[in-house]
């Protein structure tokens, strides 16, 4: 399946494959790759949906990965996917497909949106120009599913071979888009102007953009904070009766992989509530509008409006912020968001901040507490700016269709949230599963209690680089037990029993605050960014990452004392 | 007009209200300053209707008001927490009305 970016690609392989596809990379990048099997007369297709691309001249890696698959893998048919309300700029892409001599067919998809804007095409006449089938279409709404599944058991046709320079290639799409198309009234839908109106609007359009983030918020945390209480307290109850079974097995399965898991599973409706909310935000049509509203602020950081999205997620969970960042076509922007993403404060670093708040900042805690954020995205800008201008130099492309608005339809909206769901219990699950074996043996072994553990051991080895910040073994050892998850300092706070006023004063507390907000991301982070930007890229950010919070929480020191 | 002109003082008052009990003033307690935002970006959004005489700006505002006054439902069923924004869910018949007059 091969088309421009918002043709409804995805829609029309969940339509053809019943929403049974999986979500990957392609082979050596990290280019989404999108693969189902679908049932066609009992014989079995498989689908692979390339990433949205506009041409083949500029040099980008989703071009790139398009270009290879065709080239190297040879597949059976191109299913080029036109969306019908913009053929002109389509119809490039699809005269540069006829140069692989691929049997090809070609789906006009939105074709009701395109008729609701009294847009008639003839397909007929399409298909004797390029000399392949042509099946209007409308993923969304099941019209012409049937005949497209008959025409692609059919195999396609091979097209004639349009060949020429830019120019020319570029004339012929214009060309062959005023043959086969009327157009009765160039007027937008009513409804579509007075939202863009509004939400385009040059005072409101940010305000009202901040509104709905600060609603995806409410509906990720408030409302699905019973669903994940609720799991917490089922694998919390189910690790303490496994655990409370004599036998190192049980003490493994019970206080180890039951108690690890769980705490990323009794996330999972967060997760899923805020996949909600952005692919509803997605499939109407408003994201497109909210990228484009902020990427003039975004640009001056070496970034693009697409990086806002995963940024803000980010003050949720890093771990799917950082699988946000597939929207971002540039590699290098994209990386550069991904590097910086840890350093947007996730919610499990609240409690650390709510604890040490609530004892050393009673009168000014929540200013404390607010200063951490700001902290944290000022320093994630900075970082972006800086990695932009060296490691990551580069121009940005930047290229967006503002697709009409459209109510989603539920089945849709509950797919894309799914596959997206599926994906972070697979990725984050698995690793969490390793790391909770790891910790619960070094925290268990050699055996009579924790302050003999190898966790201590490892805690007392490591004190001594953070003496210039004065910090005891116990609270050091509570920071290695946060790479599992941030929640988990306080958690092990808890268990050392450590009396927080003896050990520290409050701007040491405000430095070790700063170091949980920007030290090394969690195993769940780091297992995310080595898959989606690569091993290199995941030593850098954690490197970077404890380097700066080092460096941080040392200045912050040294000024407090001065103070 | 008429419309816009007593949404804009309505919501005003609801920012207002949701303000006053972020700040915990004058025995005004509970609120959220980000929830008193998305009110007052509301009141904004009528207000800017009232100036320039666009219906627009009243349709999209009283949509606003009526998702944020649902998630606001939401989330005291789920939590507890009170906002003014629940009220907003006396724009819900004109936005119905002026959505189905839209093509």
């Amino acid at each position: 399946m091969v088309g421009n970016p918002n043709v409804g690609k995805t829609s029309l392989l969940n339509a053809l494959t019943g929403g049974d596809f999986s979500v990957g990379n392609f082979p050596g990048v990290t280019v989404e790759k999108k693969e189902g099997k679908g049932l066609i007369d009992g014989k079995a297709v498989t689908f692979v949906d390339l990433p949205g691309i506009y041409s083949f001249e500029a040099e980008n890696l989703d071009e790139k990965v398009a270009r290879d698959y065709l080239e190297k893998e040879k597949p059976d048919l191109i299913l080029n996917v036109v969306n019908a309300l913009n053929l002109e700029r389509n119809l490039y892409l699809t005269l540069q497909l006829t140069k692989f001599c691929i049997p090809m067919v070609i789906a006009l998809n939105m074709i009701d949106e395109a008729e609701k804007e009294r847009i008639r095409i003839d397909a007929k006449k399409l298909s004797e120009i390029i000399g392949v089938p042509v099946v209007k279409t409308s993923a969304v709404k099941g019209v012409g599913i049937e005949e497209l599944k008959r025409e692609i058991l059919r195999g396609g046709s091979v097209p004639k071979v349009f060949s020429g320079d830019l120019q020319d290639i570029i004339r012929m799409a214009e060309k062959i888009a005023r043959e086969i198309k009327v157009v009765e009234e160039l007027e937008k839908p009513e409804i579509d102007e007075v939202l863009d109106e509004v939400f385009m609007d040059t005072h409101l359009g940010i305000p009202i953009f901040l509104s709905f983030m600060w609603m995806m918020f409410m509906f990720t945390y408030s409302v699905a904070q019973p669903l994940n209480d609720l799991l917490s307290f089922c694998f919390d109850t189910l690790a303490s009766y496994i655990a409370s079974f004599d036998g190192w097995f049980f003490s493994l399965l019970g206080d180890g992989v039951v108690a690890g898991v769980g705490s990323v599973l009794s996330f999972v409706p967060n997760i899923a509530f805020l996949f909600l909310f952005l692919s509803l935000l997605e499939l109407s049509g408003y994201m497109p509008r909210a990228v484009f509203l902020v990427d003039g602020f975004m640009f001056r950081f070496g970034l693009n409006g697409r990086s806002v999205i995963p940024l803000i997620m980010g003050f949720g969970c890093n771990v799917p912020a950082i699988l946000a960042t597939r929207s971002i076509e540039d590699r290098k922007v994209r990386i550069a968001t991904a590097l910086i993403n840890p350093f947007m404060s996730c919610s499990a670093r609240l409690p650390i901040y709510v604890l040490f708040a609530g004892i050393f900042f009673p009168r000014t805690g929540s200013v404390v507490i607010m200063s951490m954020y700001v902290i944290g995205v000022l320093i994630a800008l900075i970082s972006a700016l800086i990695l932009r201008k060296t490691l990551l130099k580069g121009e940005s492309e930047f290229i967006i269709e503002l697709p009409p608005y459209m109510l989603p339809n539920f089945k849709e909206l509950w797919l894309m949230t799914w596959s997206r769901t599926k994906h972070f219990i697979q990725k984050a699950g698995t690793v969490i599963l390793a790391m909770s074996v790891v910790v619960w043996y070094i925290t268990t072994y050699p055996g009579g209690g924790i302050e003999e553990s190898y966790a201590a051991m490892l805690g007392k080895a490591i004190q001594p680089l953070f003496s210039p910040m004065g910090w005891s073994w116990e609270l050091v050892l509570a920071l290695i037990s946060g790479f599992v998850a941030k929640e988990v300092v306080v958690a092990t706070i808890g268990v050392l029993n450590i009396d927080i006023p003896s050990v520290m004063a409050p701007h040491q507390a405000f430095a070790y605050m700063l170091f949980t907000l920007l030290y090394m991301p969690c195993i769940a982070t780091i297992a995310v960014i080595r898959a989606e930007i690569g091993t290199k890229w995941t030593v850098f950010a954690v490197l970077f990452s404890f380097s700066v919070a080092y460096a941080m929480a040392l200045i912050a020191t040294g000024v407090g004392m001065w103070l | 007009m008429v419309v816009a002109l007593i949404f804009t003082a309505y919501f005003s008052l609801l920012t207002l209200l949701e303000t006053l009990s972020a700040l915990n003033l004058f025995g005004f307690e509970g609120g959220m300053l980000m929830n008193a935002f998305v009110l007052g970006t509301i009141t904004a959004t009528f207000l800017k209707g009232l100036v320039v005489k666009k219906d627009s700006y009243q349709l999209v505002a009283s949509l606003i008001a009526v998702a944020f006054s649902a998630l606001a439902i939401l989330v005291y069923l789920a939590s507890g927490i009170f906002s003014y924004g629940i009220l907003g869910f006396v724009a819900v018949p004109y936005a119905v009305r002026e959505s189905r007059n839209k093509k």
